[in-house]
C-alpha cells in the first residue's frame, strides 16, 4: 500500500546478495593477506594457520547465514596471530616498532578489506535483524517490518558512498599513526605504554569534546518547549527542599480542608 | 544514542587497538585505528545530520474520498490518508523509520502498515498511503508522525515525534430518508410555512370546518354537495399547515463519556440528536440545542432553521462527541504510565536526561510522605521498593512536561510532584488534549458507581424548565439523557415534565444504552453452573440495568413521557420512526 517513490525507470535496485558478494571479497582479501603473512610466521606456524581457517570458516558461515557474533568473532581471529606473533617475538627479543614502515600496500589494504568487511557485515545485520533496537515497551515481543531493514529502502548510493569512504578513513589512520609513531614522552614510561596513553587519552577527549560540543548545538536550536521544560527543570533542582516542603503543607491543607 | 551493536563494535575494536599498541603489532595498530577513526566519523556525522536534518524535516498530509481531497469527513466513510516526509534541507538522512500515530477516533483495517523506512531528502520523500474509517461523529486529530533515524550500520539511533498538528471534523452519520413526525399544534405564532397541524384556516389539505359562503371567498372553496343539501352556499376551511419548534437536550456529563473513544454512549446520543436536527431542518422546523453535563449548562443554542444554523448544531454536537470522562476518583498510579507512553511517543525530546533530569536518590531521600496522600490511594510502605522509584521518576518527568505545558510557573514542577489531586487533574487534561481515555474504575470501594452524579436531573430539570419558560407556543423537548443511574432521583425532572405538558409541550426522553450489554427485551442468559465469573457478573450488571431501565420508563411513564432506549445496534432512522409512532398513537392523528 505504502512505499517510498519510485526512483525512475531506471533505477538500479540492490539488494542483501550485493552486501554479501562484497563482504566475500573483502574476507577473501583478509585471508589471502594473512596467508601470505603467516607463510613467514617462524613462530607457532600450525596455530596461526588453524586460527586463519578458523576466520574462514567463520567468515563464509556469518555472510551465508544470520549469525550476530560474525564482526566481533572475526576481529579478533584477524587479530589473534598477529598478537600471537608478537607475543613470542617478545619473549624472544625487544621488538622496537619505532620507524616501522608507513603506506605500505599490505597494510593498507587490509585496512581497506578490514573496513570494507565490517561496514558490509553491519549493514547486512541491519537488513537481518534490523537496524534500531527493539522498543523497550514491547516487553520481548518479535521486532515487526520495518524493524529490519526492508530491501525497498536500499540504494545503490550507499554501496557508491561505502566504497568512497574507507580510503580516507584508511589515510586518516596512516598519519594518526605517523603522529603516533613519533618519539612521545610525556610521563617516563615505556614507549608502548606512552603510545597507549596517547591514544586512549586522544579518543577519550575527542569524545567528551564531541559530546559536550553537540549537546551545546542542540541547546541552540531547542525549541520553545524544551527550553522551558528545561528552565524548569534546572529551577527545580535549584529549589528542590524548599518547594518540597511548601507544596507538601499546602497539598496536606488542602485535604484537611476537603476533609472538613 | 549508542546501540548496543555499536557499543560491542566500540568495545572490541579499542581493545583490540589497545593489545596492539602494547604488544607493537603495526598493522593490527593501523586496522583497529581505521576501525575506530570509521566509527567515530560515523557518530560525528550522523550526530551533524540529525541536527541539520531533522528541523527540516516537512510532513505533509491529505485526506481523500473518491471526490478528492477533503477538510471534513462524516462518520462511517471511508477515507485514504496520505503521508508524506519530506527534507527541505540539503543533508539528507540515511535511514528513517516513519511511524504514523493514528488518532484514537479512526479506525485502521487489521494488517495495515503504518510505517515505512527509508532515505529521507528532498528529492526522495517517504511516502505512507493507508485508509481509515470513524465509527462516530467527533474530532480526528493528527498529531503527527514519529520517526526513528539510525546509520546504515545500526551504531546510533534517535527518535524524535515531528509535530504536525491537523484537526478534521468528522460529522456524524446523516440518515438520508427521514421520516418526520407530525404534531397538532393549539397555539401557533411562527411563519405558516411548516407541515405541522395547527387548527386555524389555512392553507393545507386537511379540513377544518365548514361555513356560510362570504363574498369574496374563492368559488373553488365551496362544498357544493352540502351547498345544495342546505340549500345555501357553504364554504370549506382547511387547516393550516404550520412548523415546530423542537429542543434537544443532550447529556454530555461523564457516564456517557465512558468507553472506547468512537463508541461511547455520548457517540450514540450526538448520532441521534444529528438526526433529529436533520429531520427537522428537512421539514423546515426550528431546532434548538442544549448541552449539559453533571456541572451545569455547557451550551445553549436559541431554536432556529436555515443551513447556518443547522451546521452550527452539528459543530457544537461534533465537539462534545469526543470528550473523554474526567475523575477525581482516579489515582496517580494509574494514570502515570498511560501519560508516560504518550509522552514517550509524541515528546522524546522532552524526556531528554539533559533536559529533564532526575535524582535516582530521590525517593530514597524524601518520598512523598503519608499525610500529604490522599486517603485511600493506594501507597508503598517502604522507600526500599522499585515500584515507587520508577513510579517517582515517571512523575517528577511528567510534572516537568506538564508544568511547562499548561503555564502552572515556577512552583509548577514541585506542586505536581506532591499534590496528588492536582496531579491526577493535569494528567487527565493531557490525556484528554491527545484523546486518550483513561483507565478509570467505574464502582469506588464502596460499590457505588462513580458518574452517578445524583444532580444531573436537577440540572436537566432547571434548563427545561428555562426552556419551558422562555417556549411561545407548544414545542417539542427532545431530552437525551442518562438516567439510569439516577432512577430514584427523578422526583424534580418529573415535576418539570409535569410543568412543560401542562403548557401543551411535548416531552420525549431517549436514554443511551451501554455497548456490549442487551437492550431491553432481549432474552437474557440463562443462569447456569457453568458461566463464568466474568459472564456471572456481566449477567448481573446487565440486570441491573434493565431494572433500572424499568424504573425510569414507569417513573416518566406516571407523567406521561415515553423513554426510548438508544442502544447501539438501532439505527437512527428505527428511532425517528420510533418516536412517531409513539406520537400518532398520543395523539390518534395521520
Amino acid at each position: 500500500m505504502s512505499q517510498p517513490e519510485a526512483t525512475g525507470p531506471m533505477a538500479v535496485k540492490i539488494a542483501a546478495k550485493h552486501y554479501q558478494a562484497l563482504c566475500g571479497l573483502a574476507l577473501a582479501a583478509i585471508l589471502l593477506l594473512q596467508f601470505q603473512q603467516s607463510a613467514q610466521a617462524v613462530f607457532a606456524p600450525g596455530l596461526i594457520l588453524f586460527i586463519h581457517a578458523l576466520t574462514l570458516f567463520i567468515g563464509v558461515a556469518g555472510i551465508l547465514y544470520r549469525i550476530r557474533m560474525t564482526p566481533a568473532v572475526v576481529l579478533l581471529t584477524v587479530a589473534a596471530p598477529k598478537v600471537i606473533e608478537r607475543y613470542y617475538q617478545s619473549q624472544v627479543a625487544f621488538v622496537d616498532v619505532r620507524g616501522v614502515r608507513v603506506f605500505d600496500v599490505a597494510d593498507m589494504l587490509m585496512c581497506v578489506a578490514g573496513l570494507i568487511f565490517f561496514i558490509g557485515y553491519y549493514r547486512l545485520q541491519g537488513l537481518w535483524f534490523g537496524v534500531l533496537p527493539p522498543d523497550p515497551r514491547r516487553h520481548g515481543k518479535p521486532a515487526r517490518p520495518p524493524m529490519v531493514r526492508s530491501e525497498d529502502s536500499m540504494r545503490p548510493a550507499e554501496l557508491l558512498s561505502l566504497i568512497l569512504v574507507v580510503p580516507i578513513f584508511v589515510i586518516l589512520a596512516e598519519l594518526s599513526f605517523v603522529v603516533l609513531n613519533q618519539p612521545w614522552n610525556l610521563l617516563e614510561l615505556d614507549y608502548r605504554w606512552n603510545q597507549f596513553l596517547l591514544v586512549s587519552w586522544a579518543i577519550l577527549l575527542t569524545m567528551f569534546l564531541g559530546a559536550h560540543a553537540f549537546r551545546y548545538w542542540r541547546r541552540l536550536n531547542m525549541n520553545r518547549m524544551t527550553a522551558l521544560v528545561m528552565v524548569q527543570d534546572i529551577l527545580w533542582h535549584e529549589t528542590r527542599g524548599e518547594q518540597r516542603k511548601i507544596q507538601r503543607w499546602l497539598a496536606w491543607r488542602r485535604l484537611r480542608n476537603k476533609a472538613r | 544514542m549508542l546501540t548496543t551493536r555499536g557499543f560491542w563494535f566500540f568495545l572490541i575494536a579499542s581493545g583490540v587497538l589497545a593489545a596492539a599498541v602494547l604488544l607493537g603489532a603495526a598493522q593490527l595498530t593501523l586496522l583497529a585505528l581505521t576501525l575506530l577513526l570509521w566509527f567515530l566519523g560515523q557518530w560525528v556525522l550522523f550526530q551533524v545530520r540529525i541536527r541539520l536534518a531533522v528541523r527540516r524535516l516537512v510532513v505533509g498530509r491529505i485526506l481523500r474520498t473518491s471526490r478528492g481531497e477533503v477538510q471534513s469527513l462524516w462518520a462511517k466513510q471511508k477515507v485514504e490518508v496520505v503521508v508524506t516526509l519530506r527534507g527541505a534541507g540539503v543533508v539528507g538522512l540515511p535511514y528513517v523509520v516513519m511511524t504514523e500515530r493514528v488518532p484514537a477516533l479512526a479506525r485502521v483495517e487489521d494488517g495495515t502498515a503504518l510505517c515505512l523506512d527509508g532515505a529521507v531528502s528532498a528529492e526522495e520523500p517517504l511516502t505512507l498511503t493507508y485508509s481509515l474509517e470513524c465509527p462516530a461523529a467527533g474530532w480526528l486529530c493528527f498529531d503527527g508522525v514519529r520517526i526513528q533515524m539510525a546509520d546504515l550500520q545500526g551504531f546510533f539511533t534517535h527518535a524524535a515525534f515531528l509535530h504536525e498538528r491537523r484537526d478534521y471534523r468528522v460529522l456524524p452519520t446523516l440518515p438520508v430518508s427521514m421520516s418526520h413526525s407530525t404534531f397538532v399544534k393549539q397555539h401557533n405564532v411562527l411563519p405558516l410555512l411548516g407541515t405541522h397541524r395547527h387548527a386555524r384556516p389555512g392553507g393545507s389539505s386537511e379540513l377544518l370546518d365548514l361555513r356560510d359562503y362570504l363574498p369574496g371567498d374563492p368559488p373553488k372553496m365551496i362544498a357544493w354537495k352540502v351547498s345544495a343539501r342546505r340549500d345555501r352556499l357553504i364554504t370549506r376551511e382547511f387547516e393550516s399547515e404550520v412548523p415546530i419548534r423542537c429542543t434537544l437536550f443532550v447529556d454530555t456529563s461523564n457516564s456517557v463519556r465512558v468507553g472506547p473513544v468512537g463508541e461511547t454512549a455520548l457517540c450514540r446520543l450526538v448520532e441521534v440528536a444529528a438526526g433529529l436536527a436533520q429531520a427537522n431542518a428537512s421539514e423546515r422546523d426550528l431546532t434548538g440545542l442544549c448541552l449539559f453535563d453533571e456541572t451545569g449548562v455547557r451550551a445553549t443554542v436559541k431554536a432556529g432553521r436555515g443551513s447556518k444554523h443547522f451546521l452550527n448544531l452539528i459543530a457544537l454536537l461534533t465537539d462534545v462527541a469526543g470528550l473523554t470522562p474526567q475523575s477525581a476518583e482516579a489515582t496517580v498510579r494509574d494514570l502515570v504510565p498511560l501519560a508516560y507512553g504518550l509522552a514517550q511517543d509524541l515528546y522524546p525530546e522532552l524526556l531528554d536526561r539533559d533536559v529533564n533530569r532526575f535524582p535516582f536518590w530521590l525517593p530514597l531521600w524524601s518520598p512523598q510522605p503519608g499525610w500529604a496522600i490522599p486517603p485511600g490511594t493506594p501507597r508503598y510502605f517502604s522507600r526500599l521498593l522499585p515500584g515507587l522509584r520508577r513510579e517517582y521518576r515517571l512523575r517528577k518527568e511528567l510534572a516537568a512536561i506538564c508544568a511547562a505545558r499548561y503555564g502552572l510557573g515556577p512552583g509548577g514542577l514541585a506542586m505536581l510532584l506532591e499534590d496528588d489531586e492536582r496531579c491526577v487533574h493535569y494528567l487527565q487534561r493531557f490525556l484528554a488534549e491527545h484523546q486518550i481515555a483513561c483507565p478509570i474504575s467505574l464502582y469506588d470501594d464502596r460499590g457505588r458507581y462513580v458518574f452517578a452524579a445524583p444532580k444531573k436531573p436537577g440540572i436537566l430539570a432547571d434548563a427545561l424548565l428555562k426552556a419551558v419558560t422562555r417556549g411561545k407556543d407548544n414545542e417539542l423537548f427532545v431530552l437525551c439523557v442518562d438516567l439510569l443511574e439516577n432512577a430514584d432521583a427523578l422526583a424534580k425532572l418529573e415535576r418539570a415534565i409535569c410543568v412543560a405538558k401542562a403548557r401543551h409541550h411535548q416531552v420525549i426522553v431517549i436514554c443511551p444504552w451501554p455497548a456490549g450489554v442487551d437492550p431491553p427485551g432481549a432474552r437474557p442468559t440463562p443462569l447456569m453452573a457453568s458461566l463464568g465469573m466474568a459472564l456471572l457478573l456481566q449477567r448481573l450488571c446487565t440486570d441491573q440495568l434493565h431494572e433500572a431501565f424499568a424504573k425510569v420508563r414507569r417513573a416518566l411513564g406516571r407523567v406521561g413521557v415515553p423513554v426510548l432506549c438508544a442502544a447501539q445496534g438501532e439505527t437512527v432512522n428505527w428511532i425517528l420512526h420510533h418516536m412517531r409512532k409513539l406520537r400518532i398513537q398520543e395523539r390518534g392523528v395521520r
